[in-house]
């Protein structure tokens, strides 16, 4: 089910989520299209309230319980619709095709079972085979992920482990799929920061040797720019760039993009660091037009007109931007 | 897991003493004299005065608390006053009829009750659920000796297809048995009710948790999700509120063995109060909190072993 | 009372708890209204008329001395009303101000507070009410008593655990600082944070106190005759249960409808304070 060379692995075009109340629908992720190549990485970066984790799970459709969610546009993963897709089909799609690593393993994890267990039902539900086979691989993983004497700690429950050995055994139980596509919704935020780059270091060699693409979702900058092929900026629900980790570091084109890395510490360029004025705003409360306008130190009137169409910047025509007047 | 037991069991004890205390204490402060209460108003006062040296109360009250420690822990709870056996052993001569109309209704209860509850939970504010939410309310609303006067006019009286009189002395099983079907159920639907709303209770709070969503992201079968996970952990409360609500089914067991004309520690109590039999009524009401703190005990025991999070050592 | 406004708020559009509250409202004033609403005396006597299954002159029925059972179950209902409020008012009341004490002065006194609590729970509630009412004799005053005892220790522990949680907030600590007197810190500042939750459980243990009471007067415990209880009608009946069933079963479904009614109220308030049960 291998997809032909000039396709990409997955293809998300005009997705849009909203929450259904009873008060009517609130729309939270609008117009969201992005390609994933394989063996690519991509980040999705935005503040918290941005849309990112929805995101994760609109892919994955893992939004709970589903009838509260209505999901518009295209996911096209290895050539099939998944928005479309009967729930038994998307069951395949789960735990082969691509995984999640989510965040806080701690409530990730079931803690009335044991690690073993959790891994091993993965394994066995995607392969099939007997109790043994799948103790093995489970072993195998673990050590994979790098947790000493693994034989040891299958009989662990979650609670026992270290916040590191969790995030380690959550991203055994997505390799245990074998996905071609694998999510990591802000692995680390819960972590010691020294204990984060292990993480961010097992995921990038992981995703490396297995040949996998990813969706890395973070607000951290720093980990992005040290995981990423991709950036997509992601704000109040919409897509405001796209573009190479290099690009986007070196020359931001969407004042948003600009501000966030203003906002970012950075070895190489020491100065003082200006915080974005104002919040993200909430989803019942959008802004007419584009939707950063009203925290935008370049605002104009137009800006709160039309909400922009997201387009490629003059003379760049790998980027993408939702600016009518982006920076040069 | 030794030492586990054994320290809860350890705190069993003195919970057990104080309860004791309690009904003892209870027993003296309260306005009323049992002496005279027994005789009636017209005794005369050397009658009076002889009931009160036959029930100790003539004694120091620090006397008579050692005299009734000392004997508890002997687990003697004195003599019948009418009867003159000891009560301990009356309280042993009708306990199996009690436990088996017990067992057979926390049976019931469990059996229908969970699966009507995981099954309202995932049918969440759709007809089933509605209608086992109503269903729920309206056992737990009914007060046990009118269900059982239900069932009986319905399944004993309008069809006879059981006994009036709940005897379970028939000599044969069957006869034991059809004696226990319908205070069973009586006793049974009213905890059915409430199993069945703590069970739904319970997995609402557990399906919305993010392991839940971490076995979808597994792939796995939506009975996998549900019964190798949410269950699970669902489950476990469910321990322990059974171990709560035990002093209400014990209350309802009273009643229900009345309504039935059944043999029990109920109608042992009922029969007490009436004879104005002071000490099996204290003693029995010692028993029915020995029996909760135990069933309380077990529990938690139960509960520390199916947990993994409760530090057994 | 944050609390109890909430709830308020959360009642309108919740149909079930709309019926509830309609129900316990309409109970309330039949019984309320009993000595003028009822067809006859609850004790009046017709021996023509006895065991007469309901007709328009009785429309439930009279019981073998002839009364009135409609008339008796609207009195009777007073009875159970009056005792079921009653002793939850008196258990909240007492058990509340152990509770809040308790937990507000931590240390040795909430210790053995949290024990004696533990070890009055142990108490089957109705065998705990059997044993005092044995003791002191059956009357409303007698049976309000013997069901607030048993509902004394849930509410100390209702009241304790939220007192608890509150003691350790900034305000008390500043208020504290400032020179307020225990007493003052309890009543000012605990006491209007805890009183919401009681309530709420108190309408659910109304309930169950109205069960108990039922259930005492079907064991012969009850308010004594003439007096009409319910209970006390469905114990009389059931020796008639085959020729005249009309005699139990319509008391029994009175108290039915009003338990089913407070618990109706309860779950709503209790899904109002409590966010977690709340539906989406």
């Amino acid at each position: 089910m291998a997809a032909p060379a000039d396709q990409p692995l997955l293809r998300v075009e005009g997705l849009g989520v909203a929450v259904r109340r009873r008060a009517g629908a609130l729309p939270i992720l609008d117009d969201v299209s992005f390609d994933l190549a394989a063996d690519e990485t991509l980040a999705i970066v935005g503040e918290s309230g941005s849309g990112k984790s929805m995101l994760a799970l609109a892919i994955t459709r893992l939004l709970m319980p589903p009838e509260n969610y209505a999901v518009s546009g295209r996911v096209e993963f290895q050539g099939t619709d998944l928005v479309a897709l009967p729930a038994a089909a998307m069951r395949e799609v789960r735990g082969r095709g691509m995984a999640v690593v989510f965040q806080e393993a701690l409530n990730a994890l079931n803690p009335v079972l044991t690690v073993g267990r959790q891994i091993e039902e993965t394994v066995r539900r995607r392969d099939g085979g007997d109790a043994a086979t799948a103790r093995r691989e489970a072993i195998r993983l673990l050590d994979e992920v790098g947790i000493p004497s693994p034989e040891r700690r299958l009989g662990d429950y979650p609670h026992q482990l270290s916040g590191g050995m969790r995030q380690r055994v959550m991203i055994a139980i997505a390799l245990a799929c074998r996905p071609a596509l694998v999510i990591a919704d802000e692995p680390t935020t819960s972590l010691d920061v020294t204990i984060q780059s292990q993480v961010l270091a097992l995921l990038r060699d992981v995703r490396r040797q297995n040949g996998m693409s990813m969706i890395f979702i973070s607000h951290n900058l720093g980990a992005v720019a040290a995981i990423a092929d991709r950036v997509a900026v992601l704000y109040a629900g919409h897509v405001m760039e796209l573009a190479t980790v290099d690009e986007l570091f070196a020359a931001p084109r969407h004042p948003y993009t600009a501000a966030l890395l203003a906002a970012t510490p950075r070895v190489d360029r020491p100065e003082k660091l200006a915080a974005i004025g104002g919040a993200v705003p909430r989803f019942d409360e959008l802004p007419p037009g584009c939707r950063f306008a009203p925290r935008c130190p370049r605002a104009m009137p137009a800006c709160s007109a039309a909400v922009p169409t997201i387009r490629a910047p003059d003379g760049e025509p790998g980027r993408r931007v939702r600016c009518i007047a982006p920076l040069p | 897991m030794l030492r586990f037991v054994a320290k809860r069991m350890m705190l069993a004890v003195p919970t057990m003493l104080l309860s004791a205390s309690v009904v003892f204490f209870l027993a003296r402060i309260l306005p009323g004299d049992p002496a005279l209460s027994i005789l009636g108003d017209s005794a005369s006062e050397e009658a009076i005065a002889a009931m009160r040296t036959r029930l100790g109360l003539d004694q120091p009250m620090l006397v008579q608390y050692l005299g009734f420690l000392g004997d508890l822990l002997r687990l003697d709870l004195g003599n019948s006053m009418i009867s003159g056996h000891a009560v301990t052993a009356e309280v042993l001569g009708v306990l199996p009829y009690t436990i088996e109309l017990t067992v057979f209704a926390i049976a019931f209860g469990v059996v229908l009750g969970v699966p009507i509850g995981i099954a309202a939970s995932l049918a969440r504010n759709r007809l089933p659920d509605y209608l086992s939410r109503f269903g729920s309310l309206i056992g737990l609303s009914c007060p046990p000796f009118f269900l059982g006067i239900c069932l009986l006019l319905v399944f004993a009286i309008w069809v006879p297809l059981f006994p009036v009189i709940s005897a379970p002395d028939t000599g044969t099983l069957g006869g034991r048995i059809a004696a226990l079907i319908l205070p069973g159920v009586t006793l049974g639907i009213i905890f059915l009710a409430f199993v069945a709303r703590s069970s739904r209770a319970a997995m609402l709070e557990v399906l919305p948790e993010q392991y839940i969503r971490t076995a979808r992201m597994k792939g796995l079968s939506e009975r996998a999700v549900v019964f190798g996970h949410a269950c699970r952990n669902a489950l476990l409360p469910i321990v322990t509120v059974t171990g709560l609500y035990f002093g209400i089914l014990m209350g309802n067991a009273v009643v229900t063995e009345i309504v039935f004309t059944r043999p029990g520690l109920g109608k042992l109590i009922i029969g007490a109060l009436n004879s104005r039999d002071y000490v099996m009524l204290q003693g029995l009401t010692i028993v029915y909190c020995f029996i909760v703190v135990l069933v309380n005990l077990v529990t938690d025991i139960v509960y520390g072993l199916v947990d993994p999070r409760v530090k057994v050592r | 009372m944050t609390a109890l406004r909430t709830a308020i708020a959360m009642v309108a559009p919740n149909r079930a708890a709309g019926w509830g509250f309609l129900a316990l409202a309409a109970i309330c004033l039949l019984a309320l209204a009993a000595p003028l609403v009822a067809p006859y005396a609850p004790a009046e006597q017709d021996l023509m008329a006895r065991l007469e299954p309901p007709s328009a002159q009785h429309w439930l029925g009279t019981d073998n001395f002839g009364r009135d059972i409609l008339s008796r179950i609207l009195w009777g209902a007073r009875i159970s009303l009056l005792v079921g409020l009653g002793a939850t008012l008196v258990g909240m009341v007492i058990g509340g101000a152990l509770g809040i004490w308790a937990g507000f002065k931590g240390g040795i006194v909430d210790l053995l507070a949290a024990r004696v609590i533990d070890v009055l729970l142990s108490f089957p509630s109705l065998i705990l009410c059997l044993l005092i009412v044995s003791l002191v004799g059956p009357g409303v005053v007698e049976l309000i008593a013997a069901i607030a005892v048993s509902l004394v220790p849930k509410f100390a522990r209702v009241a304790r655990s939220s007192a608890i949680a509150i003691s350790h907030r900034e305000f008390v600590d500043a208020c504290r600082t400032v020179g307020g007197s225990d007493l003052r810190i309890m009543l000012r500042h605990i006491t209007p944070n805890v009183v919401g939750e009681l309530a709420v459980m108190a309408s659910l243990w109304t309930a169950n106190a109205v069960l108990i009471e039922a259930s005492l007067s079907f064991l012969g415990l009850g308010v004594r005759p003439p007096t009409p209880t319910l209970g006390g009608m469905m114990l009389e009946g059931l020796n008639l249960l085959h020729d005249a069933p009309w005699l139990t079963l319509f008391p029994g479904l009175v108290i039915l409808a009003m338990v089913l009614a407070l618990n109706l109220v309860g779950d709503t308030l209790r899904d109002a304070v409590d966010p977690r049960l709340r539906e989406v």
